[in-house]
């Protein structure tokens, strides 16, 4: 098998391969961490560094890893990176991680960091599954972030905490800051890019 | 990769390496969970200081660190109460299991029992801190912050409960009535029973009565709140909407830690004297308490 470019291994799944526009992956935190801009961008963060990180542990033992326990073995390894990283965020940002809660631990069940240790990092090196593991992050970031900055824009008029739309007599618009306005925001982002990149619409729609 | 296992599938292989890597695993999460121990500490330790003064609603819910440093160095006195006797002691030793009045309702030596009438299940620490609000010029005590908890339906409530002090009323309908609330920890259903944390729920608790007219606890979650102006609607909160359970748990906490047999019987014999007296000199304060028991029991 020839080894994929690093370039395209690191942005192609910021658009060409989202996975939550084209592999519809991890909905629910996206769903659930987005009402605001901060916990957005933090959670995506998260998201990179235990992707990549995991993704790269992974990699450098792939070859000792028994097929038989093979699953197991990578939840570990998600398991204690999530841990580690819920641990930092507790001792540096308390209050991001008590608006996050629950939602950094479920980083475990994010199929798409289980996705990708099984999908590329038992097949792949070291460095090209750290930097698959980014571009994945980068890519469900992305979606978070834009979905977190329109919701926070229009549901409650500010960004980042900071009066925005506040300041113009804006009166918040309430849907927004529910869970279901992610629903058609993410909507609409798929819609977007698979205007622009035809190549994603599904056979037999 | 220069080492390559034979046969990655061999049994041997297959515990070598779930044994390494938990080993490798646990020390990375131990690692981590120690060295940021310290950090995390202070901010809980912040956390509470913020509640206790959103409780007797000295801050605004986005005040900075700095602020909560501030306010609290400058408003806030701490008054340890024994339970047993409903009054001021010394506060224990912040090194030892006592000071940690939360985790000490878990220890037989260090609690007892919770009175089953009160519907509140487990135990109470045997001292509790009361948090003293100063005035702003700092010569009395204006409000009083009790650390209150109890079960709702799936996790323990923890809440901070604010009483007004004003001395000048004798009945303890307007004695004592309640200044805020905030609950810092719960882990109830969200949008349901975790609305506790809705603070415009939490300000309906503002100039509620907490106590009837014989300094019985007598506050109210009420389903169905009686008309606002009469009699029963003033020791009345509305319930939280699906939460039932919840609801129940927060009335029972209220009732049971304002009771004679958790901070009541300290409410009752609070004199505003002993009060000034025990935050110049705590010493004399005992001596003028003792004292003033003997007297009683003569």
């Amino acid at each position: 098998m020839a080894a994929p470019k690093p370039t395209s291994v690191l942005f192609d799944p910021v658009f060409n391969n989202n996975p939550i526009g084209l592999q519809i992956l991890g909905i629910c935190s996206a769903l659930a961490v987005t009402s605001q801009l901060k916990p957005s961008i933090v959670m995506s963060l998260c998201v990179i560094a235990v992707c990549a990180c995991s993704g790269a542990a992974i990699a450098m033992i792939r070859d000792f890893i028994p097929s038989s326990i093979r699953i197991i073995v990578q939840m570990t390894v998600i398991a204690s990176l999530v841990i580690v990283v819920d641990q930092v965020l507790k001792a540096f940002v308390p209050d991001v991680a008590r608006q996050l809660s629950v939602f950094v631990g479920l980083i475990i069940t994010n199929c798409i960091v289980m996705g990708r240790a099984e999908g590329f990092a038992m097949k792949n090196s070291v460095g090209l599954s750290f930097l698959d593991g980014i571009g994945n992050g980068l890519g469900y970031g992305l979606v978070l972030v834009l979905v977190g900055f329109f919701r926070e824009l229009f549901g409650a008029g500010t960004l980042l905490g900071y009066d925005v739309l506040n300041q113009f007599d804006y009166n918040g618009n309430g849907l927004m800051l529910l869970p279901p306005s992610a629903f058609f925001l993410i909507g609409a982002f798929i819609w977007i890019v698979r205007t622009w990149k035809p190549e994603q619409v599904e056979e037999g729609h | 990769m220069a080492f390559k296992p034979k046969n990655k599938d061999s049994l041997a292989n297959v515990l070598t390496v779930s044994v390494l890597l938990c080993l490798v695993c646990s020390a990375v999460v131990s690692v981590a969970a120690v060295s940021l121990r310290d950090l995390q500490d202070a901010n809980e330790k912040l956390a509470k200081q913020r509640n206790r003064l959103l409780a007797a609603g000295l801050i605004e819910q986005d005040a900075s660190n700095d602020t909560v440093d501030e306010v609290y160095a400058a408003r806030i006195r701490e008054q340890w109460i024994d339970f047993s006797t409903g009054r001021p002691v010394v506060a224990p030793d912040p090194e030892s299991k006592a000071y940690d009045f939360e985790a000490a309702a878990d220890s037989d030596e260090l609690s007892g029992a919770i009175p089953s009438e009160y519907g509140v299940p487990g135990r109470r620490p045997n001292v509790a801190p009361v948090y003293q609000v100063l005035s702003e010029n700092g010569n009395s005590v204006e409000r009083l912050v009790f650390p209150v908890a109890g079960k709702g339906l799936w996790s323990t409530l923890r809440a901070y409960l604010a009483l007004d002090v004003n001395f000048d009323e004798t009945d303890p309908k307007a004695r004592f009535p309640i200044a805020g609330v905030t609950f810092y920890e719960q882990a109830e259903t969200a949008g349901l029973g975790a609305e506790v944390e809705n603070a415009s729920w939490q300000q309906e608790w503002q100039g509620r009565s907490a106590f009837d007219e014989t300094f019985t606890p007598a506050f109210e979650v009420a389903k169905v709140p009686a008309a606002e102006g009469s009699e029963a609607a003033q020791y009345q909160v509305d319930a939280l909407a699906g939460a039932t359970i919840t609801s129940n748990g927060v009335e029972y906490m209220v009732n049971y830690w304002l009771s004679k047999d958790a901070f009541g019987a300290y409410l009752k014999e609070l004199d505003p004297e002993l009060l000034e007296l025990h935050r110049v000199d705590p010493a004399a304060a005992e001596a003028a308490l003792d004292k003033q028991a003997e007297t009683t029991a003569n």
